[in-house]
């Protein structure tokens, strides 16, 4: 029961009770959105007060290299977690489009050397892949969560199938290019998970697909009955989604120059958290761009804060869980439905 | 220095070798040799390691004459002894088994279940407190990797690749791993004999390339003056060696296991030493055993019980043999090992009391 | 005055912190008598329900219940003094059965040693449903039987509660009970509440529905913004009056506009041709005229709700055809059928019809995004020029269009999806209980927008939210009973059939 409503019905004229109400409401959002920067400005200024090399130009770069791919895997979980769905095919995608990235370029096992063209071809199996998955998952009418994490043991296995279970190890000099030159001192790997990252937050923001995102995850019924198609929509997001797990598998396999199917193993659910820091949403309708980079950021920071800090290893799990819960207290947006059922 | 014997036999001895080993096998040979199966039980084929291990007990198996299956339980106990039961009840007291268990805890069960049903089983890299083959006749012999020795040589290099003085800094595997907690505890043995060097951080980053690399990255920053990186897994210095790279030096660094692209990673000189953990020794081995005792070429109970606990022979690898090494174990597929001389493996005794 | 004064209200009143939601009401409630409470929104009546209900207490005057002074601090409490309430919101848990929800938290004078007898449980369960002469099965779950049936079990749990402990002379508050519930339905729940009333009871009863309140009342109490501002007996009440004092102005007596009703064309923009839904209606025909509205009427079941389902594609028909612009159309979801040119005001609207996170804005321009693009891009300023057009245009009391559509009240938020209905370009226009809990002063502004769509050369087939409204907006009336269509009617403004004329055909 919200007593201040009652209140204010009675007593003011309808103009004033909705200056009343968007007034207080404005307010209520505008702390819940600062939560997070709030929590990113406290991150960074333990780091800097308790770390005298946290604010280096080195450390800085790493935290931008750091966070590159997770911004991509974030791009993924932004739209998939927006529709109130999961997609668990990430890691296994990732594996597949980092595999397949080094057995089509230059390396040590073949004789391929298919360059951007391959990065391409496997850019494009990806995001078929992410249609197959959301036309399964909306025409079957299947659990995001059961499709997606069929379809990544199935990546998985097609991963070690491409490797024949000795790693490829990449010799692309373009990737050696990619992760060690730079532009402004930023690691031209990084520039390249940034632009992808705006990519998808222009397409979120600013585009009628975006839109129908955040109607799908917030009604869904609401959504169908404005015309929206919802089936479409979601077969989009799914396949967005496996091409920016396929970009970050890409980037994966530059960033280490091996192919592996492990590469995408445990990427996701730190992925979650952050955007969770961020004060997005695991019902849907809730998150968006600002609160993927800056729970990304968040997280990074606080991995590499551990490290510098040189926390017992043994230690470290129990420290970073800690914080992690203290940290979503202040940001979750808590919704009246309860999600720990 | 039966470590050097195998070189000879890549360079050319291979050829009398095979002559002798073909008139060994036709003498004592039972004639129902192919009437037996070997069941290679891995955790699953999608670790360069573990495929290693299949393909050297089929090598194994070739050389015997005998059929040969893999069976596969992606890490699974239960999925691991309920493929052992199958394959006995499809071919009887015809079937051994050479095993990489799923789990520490299932090396009872799998000695207990090879037991009741009269099939022989090596068992391979894992061995439960208190379980001996000696209990169990039919549990051939357990053959393990001294994760303690093998630390010590790599952690050795490392500190004689810097004189043995500087800060160090250390990857350690997945907490609560016992290879993991084996490795870590070589590399804290190893420090007492080199009192210069200064660990500045230990941390872990659970045997991932990605994990260890970003912690080098951190590190790099933190201690300028950072002399080697010591990681008890071949991934983990991949990523430390990647994140390196990046930040443009070259310091000593080992690793643990003997990966394709470790070895290349010597061969480029970027990783100064990493293990061998030998595949083709330890499976090819452990398969023979099982097939000798399986067809009465050898009875295991004949074996003095404290021989029947063996550690498989491994290799320091490093810039000066990493070469042939390469060309026989990942060229070739093949180093080219005589598996009827079961005493080859044998590098040490485990301890009896453990 | 029937019976003894069984509860009085002496200049009760409710602040919270600086404001005042209830001042100086005096209410006096005899047993054996309905009192209907009627006011727009926020105009305290469910304050006051709540005092006595025992939900908060006031923060001035005092009440008194048979004499004695009454202060209670919790519902329970409320209950054992012999006063109970039907909420608004159902309170019953979808999971259980019938009989666990009418004892739930009572569960104790059933149970030995902690096991239950249900036995017992149900026999006593079905006698208190058949108090208010409900036929069900008692061991059925709440979720698997409708809303109605809802409303109804928790009617009788109230009444059970509270005739346990005052029998005779309980008091029983209806918070809008009829919202929910069909024509059918209501009838018979007035029939229960007469029942109530002569066995003694005394019951108030809250309700948007002016009709209702005159139907089923003896005495009405009139609230506005806290206020009372009139008591009437029922008998010979003024509507004008009580609109008067409910509002604050006089009331139009031209409540649904007719005068600008508009006079269909010959055009024809849809025609429905031998429609058929296995098992929900059956070889449905009629032609859409530009410009008309077309009423469908038809109690609960009749298979009006159905029709407007095939036609915004929520389901697929089983036979028949939809022909729009010459053309044979199948529409597999509400998409599709936007795309051919009809678009639904969904019926309920906080669960299908608003998009809560998204600004008003953005719910304004939903259904018409295509049109709002520079190449891929959203237009900010088109959707920002349209949206305000639209605030202005539909007179949505709002601070601005980027406030989000869950902060408006239940009138605000339909005015906004109107705009998005007609922002959506769409011919045809369906609207499902258009003025659903919506309060009288929207309601006014809502029939205005109708009429313009139509002015604008829109088509509408309309279910209303009363009989009477219906007749009002339409300007054709098409009858389903038992998924046949059953009668026509045109309806002309000054010659409009009367309700009586229309039920015959429906029953």
């Amino acid at each position: 029961m919200n007593n201040k409503w009652e209140a204010s019905m009675a007593s003011l004229s309808v103009g004033e009770q909705f200056a009343e109400k968007v007034k207080d409401n404005a307010r209520k959002d505008r702390i819940r959105r600062l939560m997070p920067i709030i929590l990113l400005v406290v991150m960074t200024a333990i780091g800097a007060i308790t770390q005298k090399n946290f604010f280096s130009a080195r450390n800085l770069v790493n935290i931008l290299y750091q966070m590159s791919i997770p911004l991509v895997i974030s791009v993924s979980l932004m739209f998939v977690l927006l529709l109130g769905s999961i997609d668990l095919s990430i890691e296994g995608v990732m594996g597949f489009a980092g595999s397949f990235t080094a057995f089509l370029v230059q390396n040590r096992t073949n004789n391929n050397n298919f360059g951007i063209f391959g990065i391409i071809l496997v850019l494009l199996i990806c995001t078929c892949v992410g249609a197959i998955t959301g036309f399964i998952h909306t025409k079957g009418r299947i659990a995001s969560f059961i499709t997606t994490y069929a379809v990544g043991q199935i990546m998985t296995g097609v991963a070690v199938l491409v490797y024949n279970s000795t790693p490829i190890a990449v010799t692309e000099p373009a990737f050696v290019t990619i992760s060690q030159s730079r532009l402004f001192g930023i690691p031209y790997l990084t520039l390249i998970a940034f632009a992808i990252f705006a990519v998808g937050a222009i397409i979120l923001n600013f585009t009628a697909f975006g839109r129908a995102v955040y109607a799908i995850g917030d009604n869904e019924t609401a959504a169908a009955s404005t015309g929206i198609n919802v089936q479409r929509t979601k077969i989009k997001v799914f396949a967005l989604s496996a091409l920016m797990a396929g970009s970050a598998g890409v980037l994966m396999c530059i960033r280490l120059k091996l192919g592996q199917s492990s590469i995408g193993l445990n990427q996701m659910f730190p992925v979650v958290t952050a955007i969770v820091l961020g004060g997005g949403s695991l019902y849907g309708g809730k998150g968006g761009a600002l609160c993927s980079f800056v729970g990304v950021l968040v997280y990074t920071e606080l991995t590499n804060w551990l490290t510098l800090m040189g926390v017992d290893t043994y230690l470290r799990g129990v420290i970073q869980g800690i914080i992690i819960i203290v940290a979503v207290t202040l940001t979750i947006e808590r919704t009246r439905k309860t999600i720990s059922k | 220095m039966k470590k050097s014997l195998v070189a000879l036999l890549a360079a050319g001895a291979l050829a009398v070798s095979a002559f002798s080993m073909a008139a060994f096998a036709e003498a004592e040979l039972p004639e129902d040799i192919g009437e037996y199966h070997l069941g290679i039980c891995v955790l699953s084929l999608d670790n360069e390691y573990w495929a290693q291990e299949a393909a050297a007990a089929q090598l194994a198996a070739e050389a015997y004459g005998v059929e040969s299956e893999i069976l596969t339980c992606n890490s699974d106990p239960n999925v691991q002894l309920q493929g052992m039961k199958d394959f006995i009840a499809q071919y009887g007291d015809k079937a051994c088994f050479v095993v990489d268990p799923a789990t520490t805890a299932n090396t009872a069960s799998i000695a207990e279940l090879c037991e009741e049903s009269g099939n022989y089983v090596t068992i391979l890299a894992h061995r439960a407190e208190g379980l001996f083959p000696k209990d169990y006749p039919h549990f051939v012999v357990s053959l393990m990797l001294d994760d303690l020795a093998n630390g010590a040589k790599t952690a050795g290099a490392l500190f004689e690749a810097i004189g043995g003085e500087g800060q160090v800094v250390e990857i350690t595997g997945l907490l609560g791993d016992d290879s993991a907690t084996n490795r870590h505890a070589a590399f804290e043995a190893a420090l007492a004999d080199y009192p210069d060097i200064e660990v500045v951080d230990s941390q872990t980053a659970s045997w991932d390339q990605s994990q260890a690399m970003t912690l080098t990255e951190n590190w790099l920053v933190q201690y300028p003056d950072l002399k080697a990186i010591f990681t008890s897994g071949d991934a983990m210095a991949l990523g430390a060696i990647e994140a390196m790279a990046n930040y443009g030096v070259s310091l000593p660094i080992v690793g643990c296991d003997g990966t394709k692209a470790a070895l290349e990673a010597i061969q480029n000189g970027t990783l100064t030493a990493t293990i061998l953990n030998d595949a083709y020794n330890i499976a090819g081995y452990g398969a023979a055993y099982a097939i000798q005792a399986a067809c009465g070429m050898l009875d295991p109970t004949s074996i003095p019980d404290d021989e029947r606990l063996i550690f498989a022979g491994t290799q320091l690898v490093t810039a000066d043999n990493v070469d042939e090494i390469y060309e026989g174990w990942i060229v070739n597929g093949n180093p080219g090992y005589d598996y009827f001389d079961l005493d080859f493996t044998v590098d040490h005794y485990q301890d009896p009391s453990k | 005055m029937a019976g003894q004064l069984l509860f009085k209200a002496n200049g009760v009143g409710k602040t919270y912190g600086m404001n005042t939601v209830l001042r100086n009401i005096d209410m006096e409630i005899y047993s054996g008598e309905v009192i209907g409470l009627i006011g727009e929104n926020g105009a305290g009546k469910s304050t006051l329900m709540k005092l006595i209900a025992g939900v908060t207490k006031p923060s001035m005057g005092s009440m008194e219940l048979m004499g004695q002074p009454y202060s209670v601090n919790s519902i329970l409490e409320a209950n054992k003094h012999g006063i109970g309430m039907v909420f608004q919101e159902q309170s019953l848990v979808a999971n259980l059965t019938i009989s666990q929800n009418i004892y739930l938290g009572r569960e104790k004078k059933y149970s030995t040693m902690g096991f239950v007898n249900w036995a017992k449980m149900n026999a006593d369960a079905k006698k208190a449903l058949d108090r208010i002469g409900i036929d069900l099965d008692v061991t059925k779950k709440v979720r698997d039987i409708d809303f109605a049936m809802r409303q109804m079990v928790e009617i009788a749990k109230v009444l059970d509660v509270v005739t346990e402990t005052a029998n005779g002379h309980a008091i029983i508050l209806l918070d809008e009970p009829t919202t929910v519930l069909s024509d059918d339905e209501i009838k018979a729940l007035f029939e229960q509440v007469r029942k109530m009333k002569e066995a003694g009871n005394a019951i108030i009863f809250i309700s948007h529905r002016l009709d209702e309140v005159l139907e089923i009342t003896d005495r009405i109490y009139v609230f506005k913004d806290g206020d009372e501002t009139g008591v009437f007996p029922t008998e010979g009440a003024d509507t004008n009056i009580l609109y008067e004092r409910m509002v604050g102005r006089v009331a139009t007596g031209e409540f649904y506009i007719e005068n600008r009703q508009t006079v269909a064309t010959d055009e024809v923009v849809m025609q429905v041709q031998d429609l058929s839904v296995f098992g929900a209606f059956n070889h449905v025909s009629f032609d859409l005229h530009k410009g008309e509205v077309l009423g469908l009427c038809g109690v609960e079941g009749s298979g009006k709700e159905d029709v407007c389902a095939v036609l915004i594609g929520d389901i697929a028909p089983t036979s028949g055809k939809v022909i729009i612009g010459g053309q044979e159309r199948t529409f597999k979801n509400p998409y599709k059928a936007r795309h051919a040119g009809i678009l639904s005001v969904p019926k309920e609207r906080r669960d299908e019809g608003m998009i809560g996170i998204l600004s008003i804005e953005n719910n304004i321009v939903i259904s018409h995004m295509e049109a709002l693009q520079d190449g891929l891009i959203l237009s900010g300023k088109k959707t920002e020029r349209i949206a305000n057009e639209w605030v202005k245009k539909a007179g949505v009391k709002c601070v601005g269009i980027k406030q989000h559509i869950n902060q408006l009240s239940g009138g605000n938020a339909q005015k906004v999806i109107f705009a998005r209905a007609l922002e959506s370009q769409c011919p045809v226009l369906i609207l499902n209980h258009p003025t659903r809990g919506v309060d009288v002063g929207s309601k006014e502004e809502i029939y205005t927008l109708i009429r313009e769509m139509t002015e604008a050369g829109n088509s509408i087939i309309v279910i209303g939210d009363t009989l009477d409204e219906c007749i009002g907006l339409s300007s054709r009336i098409i009858v389903l009973k038992d998924g046949l269509v059953t009668a026509e009617f045109d309806c002309p403004v000054g010659s409009k059939p009367t309700q009586m004329d229309i039920v015959q055909t429906m029953m």
